[in-house]
């Protein structure tokens, strides 16, 4: 949404601001459904199924640890020290467009590869287990390099491929050892490793995925790692060519913990307190417990006993209790938790009934200027799906506006004057009503949001939406139709690494409506977004002129 | 692919012992042979702007007498924390005032904008085209090793804070993240000795033969875009084999190892000093260096300022708003306000002197590199460079630029008026001075008296 525009309404389909091509869609006109409320699009019933296009991605550095991991037998993921961090969008770090490939990215792979086997040939129960053959023995090389290459490329290799491989392991491996720790560093370091290719049945234009793909793209989605060899071999005897089946695996995959795991990144990317700076240095080990405190009710809501409540994860928007460490109590002034670190809001609090939004983890990542705007800004974007930009016309004379005011005379100023107002009018409101809560995340009774002459308010939400404590909002949010809808976005983003474009509209909506139908479960969102059609299909990109 | 003995180069399996860089006078190369003049370009970035009125000198030649506020140490400086004393560059720099860098980006702190020209961008965040280092580095490679160098003392990797350097289709370059990583690219792990191939460096180019050779069998099943995005693998495969195979200039010292961790000043002193050997050592032509995100850098450890016009611990951001922001420092909110504009203008004064003697670090070290035809600063354009240009107002009609070097015959000690023509006509500039001939470079015509 750019300044000067009013949000579009819930059925709005416009698109988003920033729009390109074959790229994300931006925010602001969102997938044009309306949730959980029936805002099809008209020819949703008749369209046959479809989806925007995607570039090769490049396992992120989540995906190849945890994958390597598995190949490797490590009882912990591997470190990525090294590899190039990915790049961020959003907070997220599943752009695939983004995630570029780089002499550093393949010398950091290199030398991971070169380790992870050293490591591996130096521990003789996991080698026995990775290996799966006595290493002197005359066809172990070859059988290994089938069954492992399976598994690192996700598919079973051709014969060329293998011969390939172990030619050279014999050819420049330096004693029988090394040849395996070869063989594995040239898996490791193998484009089709590195990228996930899932390309389908034809290289260009919309193409259907072949089943292991299929079981690849559902184990990337669900657990962030690639596919077992059971998985890959049940996908080859069919078992996900129906809609029952492919419904069937994700359930049983979403019961593993392995999809918690990967899905507590998505909450920490999602909501933007992955990578935050503490507040001060002081208070490092404090902000660590706050992170813990965020993860542990999303972890509640998500998948244990919060999931089963009236409105599933959103129950998370409104929850009277929250997690803390000792240290974390006294940080926040409130009564000791109990053994499992769970404290009840008392009556009166400031966080009572505020659930997440009341969250240092949340609040102190904003803790760096405009408090009321900023806020106001993460919120919109965060939950709704509504990025606000400044137009061109006022970005290079926005401050000399402002010259002579103070903090009242800005705030009245942007919600007066008619460049700024139809934004601020929806930033400022929101903002005004965390007002009380410092850039710390604690409650300071002595700030006074009054000052600014703002009624707190969630503008976006159906009047009358105002509100006069954060557990008003909280109560806004849970209820608002756009809210399961931004989510299913961003939850799509993180499974496909991109942002659902005009092609992807119907099948989207689709997602949105299923996980309202569920209840808001995540698992309900999760398996839904499997469940769409659109999720056994690959559209390759226009190539570059 | 051809197998060849390679290189003696080996990689790093573990850091060592972190030591401190050591004073780059004592790791200069002596160049014993006569070598062609090179062509060298570094993008210095650094966040926020300044203070337009205080940083513009009157166009004609640089005055040591008459220099605004912000470019006074262009004469030279004491040595403080981390940073040397450092001698005057006036007659090496050349200020270019009013360059309009408007419209590149419609949102207000970008520095992933910062080196783009182009104007009606897909979106706010990711250039359409290559960044200038990328336009230059393929023109000014040669036959070092490392085609460029993408440095970030920031820890983010957000697409828009992260990253200054882009190439073509809006794909950011890989930045290096930390000194110890660039130095161990650089120049880890050398193996000596004269008894043929190094049995680790012919056994590393057979897997990457073999993973060569797997890419193009993979090529076979995919579409054209995909093997478009493939490339960047090909690609990694021989930039690396360059870097491997890469053997340095006659009398480059190696250095010891920098130390881990540190601020944004210490990463910063540590690239440019790893960077400007690197040039040295005639590893890389192309170098660019983000500072700092537009948020994260302060002052804590430095004396800037004093009393009431002490930065203090507020952040360079907060510092540029002076006192119509609500990112500003507040604790001038008391204050008459003439009185409070005035500490506001002196504590951006500061700041803007700071930056500059960073620059001027970086000048004067390629300044004391000897060449067979000068040194290395002749070799170069060094081009200051920031994301807004009014860091109070977020104007970007008034840029601060600083152009060093003496690359193509550039000429120094001068201050030119661009008179609002745009960073289009300002990189249009820069890129005909290294030799090619541009007449229109992001839709405008190159400065002409540049």
């Amino acid at each position: 949404m750019a300044c000067g525009t009013l949000p579009p309404g819930p059925d709005g389909g416009a698109p988003g601001t920033g729009a390109q091509p074959g790229g994300p869609s931006g925010s602001g006109g969102g997938t044009g459904t309306s949730g959980g409320s029936g805002g099809t699009v008209a020819d949703c019933t008749t369209a046959p199924a479809d989806t925007g296009a995607t570039v090769l991605r490049r396992l992120s550095a989540l995906e190849y640890r945890l994958t390597t991991q598995d190949l490797l037998a490590l009882p912990e993921p591997p470190s990525a020290d090294g590899i190039p961090l990915d790049n961020e969008r959003l907070g997220f770090r599943t752009f695939a467009e983004y995630q570029t490939m780089s002499a550093d990215n393949l010398r950091a792979y290199l030398e991971q590869g070169a380790q992870l086997a050293a490591d591996l040939m130096a521990d003789p129960a996991r080698r026995d287990a990775v290996i799966g053959c006595d290493t002197a023995a005359p066809t172990c090389l070859a059988d290994f390099v089938g069954r492992f290459g399976q598994l690192a490329y996700r598919r079973p290799l051709e014969e060329d491929e293998a011969a390939a491989i172990v030619s050279a392991a014999e050819e420049f491996g330096q004693d029988a050892d090394d040849q395996f720790a070869f063989a594995i560093e040239a898996f490791l370091s193998s484009s089709q490793f590195l990228y996930r290719i899932e390309v389908g049945n034809q290289p260009e234009g919309l193409s259907q995925l072949t089943p292991h793909e299929l079981a690849a793209k559902l184990s990337f989605a669900l657990w962030g790692r690639g596919p077992t060899l059971e998985q890959l071999d049940a996908a080859a005897a069919g078992a996900l060519d129906t809609p029952d089946g492919l419904a069937l695996a994700a359930a049983d995959m979403l019961e593993d913990e392995r999809a918690q795991l990967f899905f507590e990144q998505f909450f920490r990317q999602w909501l933007g307190y992955q990578t935050l700076k503490p507040p001060n240095a002081e208070e490092v080990e404090v902000f660590a417990d706050m992170q813990v405190e965020t993860d542990r009710l999303l972890e509640e809501f998500a998948w244990g006993a919060g999931a089963a409540g009236p409105n599933g994860l959103l129950g998370a928007f409104t929850a009277n209790h929250t997690y803390v460490s000792a240290a974390l109590s006294d940080y926040y002034g409130l009564p000791a938790p109990d053994a499992n670190g769970q404290v009840t809001f008392p009556s009166g609090d400031p966080r009572e009934n505020s659930g997440l939004l009341t969250h240092a983890a949340l609040l102190s990542a904003k803790s760096d200027g405009d408090l009321i705007a900023i806020r106001g800004n993460w919120l919109l974007r965060t939950f709704l799906c509504e990025e606000i930009e400044i137009p061109p016309s006022l970005a290079d004379t926005i401050g000399e506006l402002l010259v002579g005011l103070d903090r009242v005379g800005i705030v009245e100023a942007r919600n007066t004057r008619t460049e700024c107002v139809n934004c601020h009018a929806v930033i400022d409101p929101i903002g005004i009503g965390f007002g009380a809560f410092d850039r710390t995340g604690v409650f300071d009774a002595s700030e006074d949001p009054s000052i600014f002459g703002i009624q707190a308010a969630l503008p976006p939400a159906p009047a009358p939406n105002t509100f006069t404590s954060v557990a008003g909002l909280s109560t806004l949010l849970a209820s608002m139709p756009e809210v399961p809808v931004c989510l299913t976005e961003r939850a799509y983003l993180y499974v496909n690494g991109r942002q659902p474009t005009r092609t992807d509209e119907c099948g989207v909506s689709e997602v949105a409506r299923d996980f309202s139908t569920a209840g808001h479960t995540f698992a309900g969102l999760l398996g839904a977004l499997v469940d769409d059609p659109a999720f056994r299909l690959r559209r390759a990109p226009e190539p570059t002129p | 692919m051809i197998l060849r003995p390679l290189p003696r180069r080996l990689f790093l399996r573990g850091a060592g012992a972190s030591l401190a860089l050591p004073l780059l006078d004592a790791m200069l190369p002596r160049r014993a042979s006569a070598q062609t003049s090179k062509q060298r370009f570094f993008a210095f970035f650094y966040p926020n702007g300044t203070d337009p009125g205080r940083f513009e000198p009157a166009a004609g030649a640089l005055d040591t007498s008459s220099l605004p506020e912000c470019l006074v140490d262009l004469n030279g400086f004491a040595a403080e924390g981390i940073w040397p004393a450092g001698e005057a560059i006036l007659t090496d720099v050349t200020v270019v005032t009013g360059t309009d860098h408007s419209g590149v980006s419609t949102d207000i702190h970008v520095p992933s904008m910062a080196l783009s020209a182009w104007k009606g961008v897909a979106n706010n965040y990711t250039p359409p085209e290559p960044t200038i280092d990328q336009y230059l580095a393929d023109h000014l490679r040669g036959d070092t090793p490392f085609r460029n160098l993408a440095l970030s003392s920031t820890p983010s990797t957000d697409i828009a804070q992260g990253n200054i350097s882009f190439k073509a289709g809006g794909q950011p370059e890989s930045a290096i993240r930390s000194p110890q990583q660039l130095y161990s690219n650089l120049f880890a792990g050398e193996a000596g000795g004269d008894s043929g191939p190094d049995p680790q460096a012919v056994r590393r180019q057979g897997l990457l033969d073999l993973v060569h050779d797997d890419a193009t069998r993979l090529n076979a099943r995919l579409g054209q875009a995909d093997r478009q995005r493939i490339e960047q693998y090909f690609d990694s495969i021989s930039e690396l084999e360059k870097q491997l195979s890469a053997t340095p200039s006659a009398g480059c010292t190696v250095p010891d190892e920098p130390a881990s961790g540190g601020d944004w000043h210490q990463k910063s002193k540590l690239f440019i000093d790893l960077a400007v050997l690197a040039m040295a050592c005639d590893l890389t032509n192309v170098v660019t260096l983000q500072y700092s995100d537009s948020w994260g850098v302060g002052y804590p450890d430095y004396n800037l300022g004093t009393g009431l016009e002490s930065v203090g611990t507020w952040s360079d951001h907060f510092i540029s708003h002076k006192l119509d922001d609500t990112d500003r420092a507040t604790d001038l909110d008391g204050l008459d306000r003439t009185e409070a504009m005035a500490i506001a203008n002196a504590r951006v004064v500061a700041t803007s002197r700071f930056k500059v003697r960073r620059y001027a670090y970086l000048v004067n070290a390629l300044r004391s590199v000897s060449t067979p035809t000068g040194t290395l600063l002749d070799e170069a354009l060094v081009l200051y460079a920031s994301e807004n240009g009014d860091g109070d107002s977020h104007a970007r009609t008034r840029m601060p630029v600083l152009i060093a070097g003496g690359a193509g015959g550039f000429q120094t000690g001068r201050s030119v008026a661009a008179q609002g023509k745009t960073t289009g006509a300002l990189h249009g500039a820069l890129i005909q001075r290294f030799g090619i001939e541009v007449s229109n470079y992001a839709g405008v015509a190159p400065i002409a008296d540049l």
